[in-house]
């Protein structure tokens, strides 16, 4: 009973029309049934029409739906749906007359919320996250968040998930329920660089023609193979974060804020792909799921109906499991088949492309529906189809310890894992196309000596510690490069052994500079001088020292570029480092104070040099020294009492005049000769 | 201001105080104002650089003290751009080609070319004039070839070594190569025979502590925190220069950092060395003590760190290694000698393994791994 509930649930949730039957009272049409609701409210259900309508003709819910409203609606119509279908089921209808030449894919593309099949949780995030933008955008109010505006914490959605399972479609549907429009940029455009900003300026600035505001669809955004495209994005919402944050201060004269007022929702299909790795911080993430294929095969049972095909459960549901839940895939099937009017299962099974890690289970969990041979046949031939052999080699390597083994296996595997990785260097250095066949050979291994276990641990899964890996093993490699380009004297970093600097030399240095004793002591000890000595080391090497606040609100020191990573540091040292970075400070003042106050002192004499520069120059200039004598006259006369003020006169005349002959940006003005002179006789 | 090791670095042949046969032999070289190109190799921290900037400083005078760098771009054929740090004066100039990887040919090829097609003009009677009038003598021999050293040449590449052997010859009028390596078996035997190898040894024990002895004399502070007894210096000197093995540099700088993190540094401070080592050290006792998978992963965890700290994988199997062999010395078993020979050919074989791939966690815990089997072998038996 309860499963048969889900069912009619799920299939009202698919099949709703553009009006709801059960707000309509006041008529009762020919075949209309009346249901009495277990509360004793009285309630009228229409028959569906079928639509023939296209995408968009649907009217514009242009004012916002609660969430709530919105699914007790839901409620009331499963409860009536659930005594409909209990009835009787209704007959399949006759095929529309008017021919449609569209892609069933886009006819049957959901227009309406309701529409959504499956992941109603999901659908209901993203609600949330639009709805958050009420107020910045229709300046309705909201829920309550950190920001000014009340927008959502992380300014992006990012809904990631395989393809066919309705990404796109979600995406159009909720932003046109919430009253945007919908503005799609997807690879088909492009996205490179300056042509892509301009769009994305457009989209955030204006409103559409409808007068309804935009909301940025950003499909595909994995395949942005132009790395510019998403730096824009990057930009855009650090321009965001700092305007925001400067919000309160005074900003005149500036350029005008960059607020992002509309949301933006990107998709993808894989988060992890290099492409997104500097966007993603900035995203609130959401996977979407594939639904449930009960859920799709009711969808699929709609469609038929509509299309007056007669399919069995049995053909659906292997239609469903050939293209394990991709339900644009199965609506082309349906399509592609539909001539027939009635459905046989011979059908085309979708290549499957198995990721790797359902590869790592076949090749470590023995199944035990099949012999060993028939698996290993699997196997191989999954493995020889793969395009990602290397990674499945990799996971194999990672999970291998977790299989309760023992050691002389692992060195064993140690021997072919050596195999894997000369196959994979020799890969790199030339055409081995050969060699590809070989690839397999070793996750095979894998294979033959660890297919038993009927469980594989979810460790597999638990990839912190290899990223934190890889984020320390980036940080490490360019603070190195850093090091090593570092502007100072000390060439021993530049031409360093790479062995030596790391091993020994780095970690010495930062044992040098920041002792691991309390400040008090580097500070008396020998009048002073270990303190100077550190502060002047620092300088020769060309070291800063950054201070920020941990979590807790305690300063942290880090020394940039990041010597600490060859070396770690202790608490004390760290104490040691700020103290430090307050020494630098002051002495950095201090060398600025010094450096004004010679400025000033020279000015004068400057002047003097000049003059005289200007009198023994060369021949031609006997005009320019008259007219220098004569504007040195007028200084005097205009500002005698400062010196700096002279400094300023004499900057007064100074001209550039660059002409560019043949080019466009030639410059043309009508030069005096009291220009002219002043032009030649300021420094150019 | 600099560090010590940077401060008292010897600047004449005349100041270096160890190998005293190789300085008067380079010393005569530098005054007859010609030499073939060199081969410079020996242990880290055992000046091999040291004694060429010396030699140099020797013939050119102290003009090559005076020293610029410039950033090089090469674009490939791809079209991508490499940068490259070429420091130079007037006189010579100092590469690192194994900077580039892979691609070092290139700057073997079309920096060394450049520079060997240009005939280089005499100005060092000008720079002499102004700089120290007192080395005009040498500088007078009129030296039209400008050097170039290359630092770490063991890591350069067939094909850049390939790229060299000709450029060594044809130029010769122009240009002079001084190799500076820790080892020649990676240099390619033409390469060899075209140059006067000079093989320059680690300091002793007692010439690291002279070294470090010279230093706390000169430096007053530093030497108020050592112990006024030359025998409890001596047997700092000697644990220091034990810690480093015998390289001269890390010796210095370790004295630098006891100093700056002790007050007074006593026999019985410790010598400040690198994390990494005790890492290391720490994980090859454990793996040598308890042999299990539960262990393995400890061990996988903590290479994992070790690379992620850029600690190069060859030095790291190194140290493991060393570390294996003064354990299954203190073992006492029938067949040690065996065990320890497995030990070491299980380590040379893990050791090409990492220059001929490029995943160096599988090796390194493949070694391991191999270790851990070749104990229970011989532990079990006995």
């Amino acid at each position: 009973m309860s499963s048969l509930l889900q069912f009619n649930f799920s299939s009202s949730l698919l099949a709703a029309d553009s009006a709801p039957a059960y707000l309509d009272t006041e008529t009762i049409p020919v075949d209309g049934k009346r249901i009495v609701l277990s509360s004793g409210k009285r309630i009228t259900l229409k028959p569906r029409k079928p639509r023939h309508v296209n995408l968009g003709d649907e009217k514009d819910h242009s004012e916002l739906i609660n969430i709530h409203t919105l699914l007790s609606k839901l409620e009331i119509e499963e409860k009536a749906a659930g005594q409909t279908t209990r009835e009787k089921s209704r007959p399949p209808r006759n095929r529309s007359t008017t021919p449609t030449y569209k892609l069933w894919t886009e006819k049957y593309r959901p227009s309406g919320f309701l529409d959504l099949v499956g992941n109603e949780r999901t659908n209901r995030q993203i609600l949330q996250w639009l709805n958050q933008w009420n107020q910045a955008v229709f300046g309705k109010p909201c829920t309550e968040t950190t920001d000014v505006y009340n927008r959502p914490d992380k300014r992006i959605l990012l809904i990631h998930g395989p393809p066919g399972i309705g990404k796109t479609s979600i995406a159009h549907v909720i932003s046109k329920q919430l009253g945007y429009e919908a503005r799609e940029i997807n690879a088909s455009d492009e996205r490179a660089g300056a042509t892509v900003q301009d769009k994305i300026k457009n989209a955030m600035k204006n409103n559409s023609l409808t007068g309804s505001p935009v909301c940025l669809i950003l499909d595909e955004i994995d395949g942005a193979t132009e790395h510019g495209f998403i730096n824009i994005l990057v930009d855009l919402i650090n321009k965001d974060r700092r305007d925001t944050a400067s919000l309160g201060l005074d900003t005149k004269g500036k350029p005008a804020r960059q607020i992002l007022k509309r949301p933006i929702i990107a998709l993808c299909n894989d988060v992890y792909s290099p492409v997104l790795e500097k966007l993603r911080p900035h995203c609130e993430t959401i996977a979407f799921r594939k639904s449930h294929p009960r859920l799709v095969k009711s969808k699929l049972k709609k469609i038929c109906q509509r299309e007056a095909i007669t399919a069995d459960d049995r053909v659906l549901d292997a239609i469903i499991e050939s293209t394990e839940g991709d339900l644009r895939n199965c609506i082309n099937f349906l399509q592609f088949n539909s001539s027939a009017s009635t459905l046989h299962l011979e059908s085309s099974s979708k290549d499957t492309q198995i990721g790797w890690f359902v590869q790592l289970d076949n090749i470590f969990v023995r199944s035990a529906k099949v012999s060993k041979q028939e698996q290993f046949q699997k196997v191989f031939r999954s493995l020889s189809s793969s395009a990602q052999v290397d990674r499945v080699t990799t996971g194999c390597f990672n999970v291998m310890l977790d299989t309760d083994t023992e050691i002389s296996r692992l060195s064993e595997m140690s021997d072919w894992l050596y195999f894997q990785d000369a196959l994979g260097t020799k890969f790199s250095s030339f055409d081995a196309q050969d060699l590809t066949f070989y690839q397999s050979a070793v996750p095979m291994k894998f294979y033959q000596k660890f297919n038993e276990i009927s469980h594989l641990s979810e460790k597999r899964y638990n990839y912190r510690t290899r990223d934190r890996f890889f984020d320390l093993r980036k940080q490490t490699a360019e603070a190195l490069q850093r090091i090593k380009h570092l502007n100072n004297q000390a060439d021993s970093f530049k031409l360093a052994n790479r062995v030596q600097l790391v091993g020994y030399e780095l970690s010495l240095i930062s044992a040098i500079l920041v002792p691991d004793v309390p400040f008090r002591q580097i500070e008396m000890v020998g009048g002073g001088g270990k303190l100077s000595r550190i502060i002047e080391l620092m300088e020769a090497y060309s070291l800063r020292i950054d201070l920020s606040k941990n979590e807790y609100g305690n300063a942290t020191a880090q020394i940039r570029p990041a010597i600490h990573l060859f070396g770690n540091f202790s608490a004390k040292q760290q104490q040691i480092l700020v103290r430090l970075h307050k020494e630098l400070l002051t002495k950095y003042i201090q060398g600025q104070e010094f450096k004004t106050i010679d400025r000033k002192r020279k000015a004068p004499r400057d002047n003097d040099q000049t003059a005289k520069k200007s009198n023994c120059s060369s021949s031609v200039e006997y005009f320019k020294s008259k007219y220098a004598a004569l504007t040195d006259q007028l200084r005097h006369a205009k500002s005698s009492k400062e010196f700096s003020a002279a400094v300023m006169g004499q900057n007064e005349y100074r001209i550039w005049v660059k002409y560019h002959e043949g080019f466009s940006n030639a410059v043309r003005r009508d030069i005096t000769w009291e220009h002219l002179f002043a032009g030649q006789c300021g420094p150019l | 201001m600099s560090l010590w090791a940077d401060k008292y670095r010897p600047r004449s042949l005349s100041e270096l105080t160890f190998h005293p046969r190789i300085s008067k032999q380079l010393q005569v070289m530098a005054s007859s104002g010609e030499f073939p190109h060199l081969l410079v190799y020996g242990p880290p921290g055992s000046g091999k650089k040291t004694r060429v900037l010396a030699t140099l400083r020797e013939i050119y005078g102290a003009g090559t003290e005076r020293l610029r760098v410039d950033v090089k771009t090469f674009s490939l054929s791809s079209g991508r751009k490499l940068e490259f740090n070429v420091i130079s004066s007037s006189f010579h100039l100092e590469i690192t080609p194994s900077d580039m990887g892979n691609n070092d040919r290139i700057v073997i090829q079309d920096l060394l070319k450049e520079i060997g097609q240009t005939e280089s003009l005499d100005f060092s009677k000008f720079e002499n004039a102004v700089v120290s009038p007192n080395t005009r003598e040498h500088a007078s021999s009129r030296k039209k070839f400008k050097v170039v050293i290359i630092n770490e040449a063991e890591l350069l590449t067939r094909d850049a070594q390939a790229a060299l052997r000709r450029t060594m010859e044809k130029y010769s009028a122009n240009i002079r190569l001084i190799l500076i390596c820790n080892t020649t078996s990676n240099i390619i035997d033409p390469i060899k025979s075209r140059t006067l190898p000079i093989r320059i040894a680690s300091p002793s024990t007692s010439a690291c502590a002279e070294v470090l002895e010279m230093i706390l004399r000169k430096e007053h502070h530093a030497r108020k925190a050592f112990p006024d007894d030359s025998e409890h210096r001596n047997i700092i000197f000697k644990r220091i220069s034990d810690a480093s093995e015998r390289n001269l540099r890390m010796s210095i700088m370790m004295m630098e950092a006891m100093y700056m993190n002790h007050d007074t540094v006593s026999i019985n401070t410790p010598i400040i060395k690198p994390d990494w080592i005790d890492v290391v050290h720490e994980l090859a006792t454990s793996i040598c003590k308890d042999r299990s998978v539960s262990r393995l992963q400890q061990a996988r965890s903590t290479l994992y760190e070790l690379l992620a700290h850029a600690i190069p994988a060859k030095l790291l199997l190194k140290k493991l290694t060393l570390t294996i062999w003064d354990f299954t010395g203190a073992l006492d078993l029938k067949d040690k000698a065996e065990l320890r020979k497995a030990v070491i050919s299980a380590s040379t074989i893990y050791d090409e393994r990492l220059s001929l791939g490029s995943k160096d966690i599988f090796h390194l815990e493949g070694f391991i791994t191999k270790v851990m089997v070749i104990l229970e072998r011989y532990v079990v038996i006995n």
